[in-house]
C-alpha cells in the first residue's frame, strides 16, 4: 500500500470515527455538560443543600445529642411530580447517607409507608420456632425502635417559554421533616434548579 | 431514448407512493375487525431494531394503539416510548441533516420525508401512555405522563402561533410571493371544490384536546395525593368544561372543589370509531394546451374526510354516553392551520418541476415528454396520518353496581357486555374503545389508587 492510499484510508477512518462518541469517563468535579432533564449533578446539589439546611436547624438536634442520642428517621413518600422519569431514591438515598454520617440521625428500614424497606427485621423474629437456630441469637421482640421523624417531599417541574427558541424549566426539590410525636413539620426546605435551553422540543 | 427510459424509471422509483400496500392492507384488516392481524402488521412495520426500538414513527403509533386495544399495555408503552424518542429526533433534526430529504421532496413529493407528527399526535401519545400506566397500576409513571400531556398542550398554542408567523415570513421571502399569495387567496376555492365547508373547521380554543384535558383532570381527581393534585384537577376540569360544556365534566369540576366527597362510582370514557383521514385532491393542468412548450403540470393536495363513528353511543341501563370531544375537530383545526404551508410547498414544488420540464423540453422534446411523465407520476399528496385515533370521545358516569358487575349495552343489534369491577368498591374508570362494529370493543378497567376518600 503506498503512502497516498494509506493516508486516504486513515482520513476515511478518522472521518467515520468522528460520527460516534467514544465511551469515556466523566470528570464529575469539572463536568459542565447540562441537560434539560435532571441528572446526577442536580441530585447531588439538591441533596447537599437540603441536608445542610436540615442540619442547620436547631429543631433537628436530639435533646440528648451530647450523650450520643440520635433521632430515628423513616422515609415516607417523595412524589415525582415532574415530566421526567426519575427514581426519587436518587435524592433520598443521598440524603439518608449524609444524615447518617452527620451522627444526628439513624434511619429505620423496619417501618415504611408501604411496608418495611427491609422485611428481615420482622422475618428474623420468626426464627424462634426453628430448631436449626441457636435460640439465644434470635432477636427479641419489643426491641425495634419506632421512628421519631418522617421525611416526605415532592419534586415539581414548571416549564415556561422565554422566547421562540428558548424555554425555561424550573425544578423545585421540596422536603418536609414531620415529628411523628405531634404531627408537626419541624423542618421544611426547598431547593430550586433553573435551566434554560432549546425550545424546539420537550424537556424530557 | 435510453435517457427517457432512465428518467421514467427514476420518476417511478422516486415517486414516493402516496398509499403503500402495507397501509392498504392494514386498513382492510381494521375494516374487517381482524385486530390480531392489524396489530401484527403494525408491530412489524414499526421496524423494530436490535434494541427493540421502533424506527418508523407512524407505524409505531399505530402499533402502540393496537397493542393497547389488545390490552397489552406494557408492550404498548414500550412501543410508544420508542415513538416519543422518534418524535424528539424529528423536533431536533437540523436543516442540514434533513437537506437531502428536502431536496428529494421538492423533486418528488412529501412522502419521501420521514413522517412529521401533528401536535395532536404528540398529545395523544402521552395520553395513551398515561392511561396504560394507570391500567398497570403504576401511578408514579402515570403522573409523569399526565405532566407530559399537560406540557404538550401548553406547547400546542405556542407552536401554532409561531407556525402561522413562519408561514407569513415564508410567503414574504418567496421569489414567487405574488404567485403564492394569489394561490393562497384561492385556497378556499380548493376546499369548496372538494365539497368542504372550511368555515366549520375551527380548532378548540388554544388547539387544546379537551378529552386529554378531561382525563388529566379526572386522573388527579380520582388519584390525588395532595391538595396540589386536586388543584391540578380543578384547573383542568374547569378548562375542559369551558371547551365541552359537558354536564358530567361540570359535576366532576364540583367534586374537584370538594374532593373529600368522591364516592365509589364508574366513569365510562368511550373512544369511538376512527378519526378523520386524508384523501388526495388532484388538480392536473395539461399545459401544452396553453403554451405548447410543456406537457404537464399539476398539484396534489391532501384533503380531509370525516371520521367514522363505531356507535352512536353506548349505554348502561337507560343512561347513554354523552359527547365529550371530537377528535375530528382537533384534526381539522390543525389541518386547516397547516394547509397554507402545504399549499405553498406544493406550488413551489410544481413550479420547480415545471421549470425543469421546460428546460429539458428545450434541449429535446422527448426529454421534455419524459419529464412530464415523471412529474405526473411524482405529483402525489402526503396522506399519512395516525389512522386509529378515534372519531370522538363520549362520557358517562353511573353508580357502582351492587353486584360489582357493570352491564354495558352497545346499540344497533343490541349487545350486552358484562364487565367485572373490583370487589372493593372505589371510583373506577372504564375505558371503552370501539374502532368499528366489526371488531369487539376493547374494555379496560382502571381502578383509582385509593379505595375511596
Amino acid at each position: 500500500m503506498n503512502t497516498r492510499s494509506l493516508l486516504s484510508v486513515t482520513t476515511l477512518c478518522l472521518a467515520l470515527a468522528g460520527c460516534v462518541t467514544p465511551t469515556h469517563y466523566v470528570d464529575m468535579k469539572n463536568d459542565n455538560v447540562a441537560v434539560m432533564g435532571l441528572d446526577y449533578k442536580d441530585f447531588e446539589n439538591a441533596a447537599t443543600e437540603l441536608v445542610n439546611q436540615m442540619l442547620a436547624s436547631p429543631l433537628m438536634v436530639h435533646p440528648k445529642s451530647n450523650q450520643g442520642a440520635r433521632y430515628v428517621l423513616t422515609v415516607s413518600n417523595v412524589i415525582n411530580d415532574t415530566a421526567q422519569r426519575i427514581d426519587t431514591e436518587q435524592l433520598t438515598k443521598k440524603i439518608r447517607i449524609s444524615l447518617l454520617n452527620s451522627g444526628r440521625f439513624v434511619v429505620t428500614t423496619a417501618v415504611g409507608l408501604n411496608g418495611p424497606e427491609d422485611a428481615m427485621t420482622a422475618k428474623s423474629r420468626q426464627l424462634k420456632s426453628s430448631k436449626m437456630i441457636n435460640q439465644k441469637t434470635v432477636k427479641k421482640n419489643g426491641r425495634v425502635i419506632a421512628p421519631d421523624f418522617s421525611l416526605s417531599g415532592k419534586i415539581i417541574q414548571r416549564n415556561n417559554r422565554v422566547d421562540s427558541s428558548t424555554q425555561q424549566v424550573d425544578y423545585y426539590f421540596m422536603l418536609t421533616m414531620t415529628n411523628l410525636d405531634d404531627g408537626l413539620a419541624y423542618w421544611e426546605g426547598e431547593y430550586p434548579i433553573v435551566k434554560r435551553g432549546d425550545n424546539r422540543t420537550v424537556s424530557w | 431514448m435510453r435517457r427517457i427510459l432512465v428518467t421514467c424509471a427514476c420518476a417511478i422509483i422516486l415517486a414516493g407512493c402516496a398509499t403503500p400496500e402495507s397501509t392498504k392492507n392494514y386498513k382492510l384488516e381494521l375494516q374487517a375487525g381482524n385486530i390480531p392481524a392489524a396489530t401484527e402488521r403494525a408491530v412489524k412495520e414499526s421496524d423494530l431494531n436490535k434494541a427493540d426500538q421502533p424506527e418508523d414513527l407512524l407505524w409505531s403509533l399505530e402499533a402502540g394503539t393496537m397493542l393497547r386495544y389488545e390490552s397489552l399495555n406494557e408492550r404498548s408503552n414500550r412501543m410508544l416510548d420508542g415513538a416519543e424518542a422518534l418524535m424528539k429526533d424529528d423536533d431536533t433534526r437540523g436543516a442540514v441533516a434533513s437537506g437531502g430529504h428536502q431536496v428529494a421532496a421538492v423533486l418528488t413529493n412529501d412522502n419521501v420525508l420521514p413522517y412529521s407528527p401533528n401536535v395532536y399526535d404528540t398529545v395523544m401519545l402521552n395520553t395513551y401512555k398515561a392511561l396504560n400506566f394507570w391500567q398497570l397500576g403504576d401511578y408514579a409513571n402515570a403522573r409523569v405522563e399526565w405532566n407530559r400531556t399537560d406540557d404538550r398542550q401548553r406547547r400546542a398554542a405556542e407552536h401554532f402561533e409561531s407556525e402561522i408567523a413562519k408561514q407569513r415570513d415564508e410567503i414574504a421571502a418567496s421569489d414567487n410571493a405574488d404567485l403564492v399569495n394569489r394561490s393562497l387567496a384561492g385556497s378556499n376555492a380548493i376546499f369548496e371544490k372538494a365539497g368542504v365547508d372550511v368555515e366549520q373547521w375551527a380548532p378548540y380554543a388554544g388547539y387544546i384536546n379537551p378529552a386529554s384535558l378531561y382525563l388529566h383532570g379526572l386522573y388527579f381527581l380520582l388519584n390525588g395525593e395532595s391538595k396540589a393534585d386536586y388543584e391540578k384537577s380543578r384547573v383542568s376540569l374547569e378548562r375542559a368544561f369551558a371547551l365541552t360544556r359537558n354536564a358530567q365534566v361540570k359535576a366532576d369540576l364540583a367534586s374537584a372543589r370538594k374532593p373529600s366527597k368522591i364516592k365509589p362510582a364508574v366513569w365510562i370514557v368511550f373512544e369511538n370509531g376512527m378519526a378523520a383521514s386524508k384523501r388526495e385532491l388532484r388538480v392536473d393542468l395539461p399545459l401544452f394546451l396553453v403554451t405548447g412548450a410543456m406537457h404537464y403540470t399539476g398539484i396534489a393536495l391532501p384533503m380531509l374526510e370525516n371520521g367514522v363513528a363505531a356507535y352512536d353511543h353506548i349505554a348502561v341501563g337507560r343512561q347513554q354516553s354523552q359527547h365529550l370531544a371530537s377528535m375530528d375537530t382537533i384534526i381539522r383545526g390543525e389541518f386547516k392551520t397547516r394547509f397554507n404551508a402545504i399549499l405553498i410547498r406544493e406550488i413551489i414544488r410544481a413550479t420547480a418541476k415545471t421549470v425543469m420540464q421546460k428546460q429539458l423540453n428545450d434541449q429535446n422534446p422527448w426529454l421534455g415528454l419524459a419529464a412530464a411523465v415523471a412529474q405526473a407520476a411524482s405529483t402525489q399528496a402526503d396522506l399519512r396520518s395516525w389512522l386509529t385515533l378515534p372519531h370522538d370521545f363520549q362520557l358517562l358516569k353511573v353508580p357502582y353496581p351492587g353486584n360489582n358487575v357493570l352491564t354495558l349495552t352497545l346499540p344497533g343489534p343490541e349487545t350486552e357486555i358484562e364487565i367485572p369491577l373490583p370487589q372493593d368498591k372505589r371510583p373506577v374508570l372504564v375505558y371503552v374503545r370501539a374502532l368499528n362494529t366489526a371488531a369487539a370493543p376493547s374494555i379496560q378497567v382502571l381502578p383509582s389508587r385509593v379505595a375511596s376518600l
